[in-house]
């Protein structure tokens, strides 16, 4: 048989020509002879697994012999809460992804703040300081929620990364002054004594990005100037 | 003689530090019988080989400074073939060995982790394999030649040799290419499945073709493919903006030096043409894609080119530098310049000589590369006898640039049949 579009001869029982679609007239109804099994491989399937088992025992064995040493030597964590909660952290932020194939940093980014919020929660309580509820846990949120979005919206949305870049810069800009405000707040020190500096400097240069955006020629250049990877 | 263990020859070092978790380079050589294979006896030939190609039966081995080759500890496994060729060879995998063995229904498929061997090696190999089978299955005399070795000698130095030291000219050259048009199109849903496009043709119609255009196989091929791949260009690209339509063809260096080794001895020269110069004609080219490798395959040339390779090599401080920091390097290199420059990959393992009493149950013999890490396209080339097999495979779905290749075969009046593992 022959495709009556390309001209190549094809395979006796193929329904359409493999090169351009079109179907083949089959009038003795002759059953193709696969020059292929229909037998798929089994997807091997490649993880970090040993290297996750690994700091997990490292982890634990660290976390038990620092409670050991501490209840051993004063009956209570003292400074060994610190270390320990630090393993903590380091195990949700650098291990924990490890457990997953493909691991989505939409999911892992939250809790890798939520786990940073109770650490800092923690060393608060211990020191019996009264700043966290009005100016760590505040601003641990406001980075997370713009690392989240940013985060997000680079993975879900494929065009307007200059725009994206832009917003996330200005809200930036907002958040130096929010920080400022919090610092009012818990230590009592003066208001926009530095927060419009720096907002002033983001609020331009996220501006920037978003012309840059819209106006497509300067974006070329940007382009052409600055490029890294060839 | 060492033949438990090898270091990588200088074309082999890249592969491993190269790898992905869903990509590495093998490829595939296979040959078609005239009757149905018998796994057993194809077990017992690929056994009975292995004293005499110490360097193909290893597994992939990682040193302190460098990787290197070590006899497999586990035999050589011979499977029933899967829907497709070239399925993902698993770092565990090379690590246990990195050959490894096929059947279905007449044909007998070796696919090979391009550290092992090049085209060239393998092919040796597979008409080994084939005569071995063909000797224990129908008890055939098999005179034993330069290309099918008698598995009862012993391998030999020259075999097992890196020729790239020996005949490197210590001028590296400079590179100088602009950045290729990238062929592109949609994945496919099964995740890894390659599209194997076979065009089988008559060798004695495409070599006259060929001598038409004054040209070799190669180049009327290469010529061919470049006139495909440009109007897939025009049609997405504005012209201002048309990159060159470059083919990365693979020499075999066996044939400018003197060497019969039997590992790696194959480079790549780029060969193409920049679309925003102008338009051209399949004359034109056949003569620019002649002149080109006229210039660039020569012995001087070719020694500058495995001078770059081998020049690194030589460097205490580079050879001193741990292994996971040479992959690195190696792998940022080959990430902005590995691929860069090319559009396509054409290797033509050129005729296969096979003596007569194995030819008489040989059907055909097929090359087949895998795609490349970045481009979704490749074609290579054999020819045994009359037939010659072009292998276009793809992990794409778009067929357009196999449809304007083998349809422009048919325009020149070369009868074109096609072959495909897609239902």
């Amino acid at each position: 048989m022959y495709c009556v579009k390309c001209g190549v001869k094809l395979q006796d029982g193929i329904e359409s020509c493999p090169l351009c679609g079109t179907p083949v007239w089959n009038p003795d109804g002759v059953a193709i002879e696969g020059k292929y099994p229909d037998k798929m491989p089994k997807k091997p399937v490649e993880t970090n697994m040993p290297l996750a088992i690994l700091f997990t025992f490292l982890s634990v064995i660290t976390v038990t012999v620092l409670f050991v040493v501490c209840m051993n030597l004063y009956g209570n964590l003292s400074w060994g809460g610190y270390a320990i909660f630090g393993v903590m952290l380091f195990y949700v932020m650098m291990i924990l992804p490890l457990w997953f194939r493909k691991p989505n940093p939409v999911i892992f980014t939250p809790v890798n703040f939520l786990a940073i919020a109770l650490y800092v929660g923690y060393i608060n309580w211990k020191v019996n300081g009264h700043w966290f509820f009005t100016f760590a846990l505040p601003i641990i949120l406001i980075t997370a929620v713009e690392m989240v979005t940013v985060i997000t919206l680079g993975r879900y949305v494929r065009r307007g990364r200059l725009y994206i870049a832009g917003g996330a810069v200005i809200f930036m800009g907002f958040a130096t002054v929010l920080v400022e405000l919090f610092q009012t707040m818990t230590f009592g020190t003066q208001m926009f004594t530095w927060s419009l500096y720096s907002f002033s400097v983001f609020f331009i240069f996220g501006m920037f990005l978003i012309v840059a955006g819209i106006y497509k020629p300067l974006k070329v250049y940007l382009n052409k100037k600055f490029f890294i990877h060839k | 003689m060492n033949t438990k263990w090898f270091k990588l020859d200088t074309a082999g070092l890249i592969f491993p530090a190269i790898k992905r978790n869903n990509w590495i380079n093998v490829y595939r050589i296979s040959v078609t019988l005239t009757e149905d294979v018998d796994p057993e006896i194809l077990m017992t030939a690929v056994g009975n080989l292995k004293k005499r190609f110490p360097s193909f039966y290893v597994a992939l081995r990682h040193g302190f400074f460098w990787n290197y080759l070590e006899e497999a500890r586990v035999d050589v496994e011979v499977k029933e073939d899967y829907a497709y060729p070239l399925t993902h060879m698993s770092s565990k995998e090379v690590k246990r060995c990195a050959l490894r063995v096929f059947y279905h229904q007449k044909r007998i498929a070796v696919e090979f982790f391009h550290s092992i061997t090049d085209g060239e090696g393998a092919s040796i190999y597979v008409r080994s394999l084939t005569a071995e089978y063909v000797r224990l299955k129908y008890g055939e005399e098999i005179e034993y030649t330069a290309y099918v070795l008698n598995p009862s000698e012993r391998p030999k130095n020259y075999e097992l040799e890196d020729s790239f030291f020996k005949h490197t000219n210590g001028y590296a050259n400079k590179r100088n290419e602009k950045v290729a048009y990238r062929l592109h199109g949609t994945p496919l849903k099964e995740d890894g499945f390659l599209t194997l496009t076979t065009g089988v043709v008559d060798s004695d119609i495409l070599r006259k073709k060929a001598k038409e255009y004054d040209c070799t196989v190669t180049a009327f091929l290469t010529a061919l493919m470049i006139r495909a791949i440009i109007p897939i260009q025009e049609e997405e690209v504005p012209k201002k903006r048309r990159r060159p339509v470059v083919v990365s063809i693979a020499i075999n260096l066996r044939k400018l030096f003197p060497s019969r080794t039997l590992r790696n001895f194959v480079l790549a020269e780029n060969v193409g043409i920049d679309p925003k110069k102008g338009e051209y004609t399949l004359e034109e080219l056949t003569k620019s894609v002649t002149s080109q490798m006229a210039l660039k395959i020569s012995r001087q040339n070719m020694a500058s080119a495995i001078a770059s390779n081998v020049l690194p090599q030589q460097n205490l401080l580079v050879s001193l530098a741990p292994l996971p920091l040479k992959n690195l390097v190696m792998d940022m290199v080959y990430a902005s310049h590995g691929e860069k420059h090319a559009c396509i990959n054409i290797s033509n393992l050129g005729k296969v000589e096979i003596p007569e009493s194995v030819e008489k149950h040989v059907e055909r013999m097929e090359f087949i590369i895998g795609v490349q890490r970045t481009y979704p396209n490749n074609c290579s080339i054999a020819t045994v006898g009359n037939t010659t097999c072009i292998n276009m495979i793809r992990s794409i779905k778009e067929s357009e640039l196999e449809r304007r290749f083998f349809t422009s075969l048919v325009e020149l009046g070369i009868p074109v049949s096609i072959e495909t593992n897609r239902r």
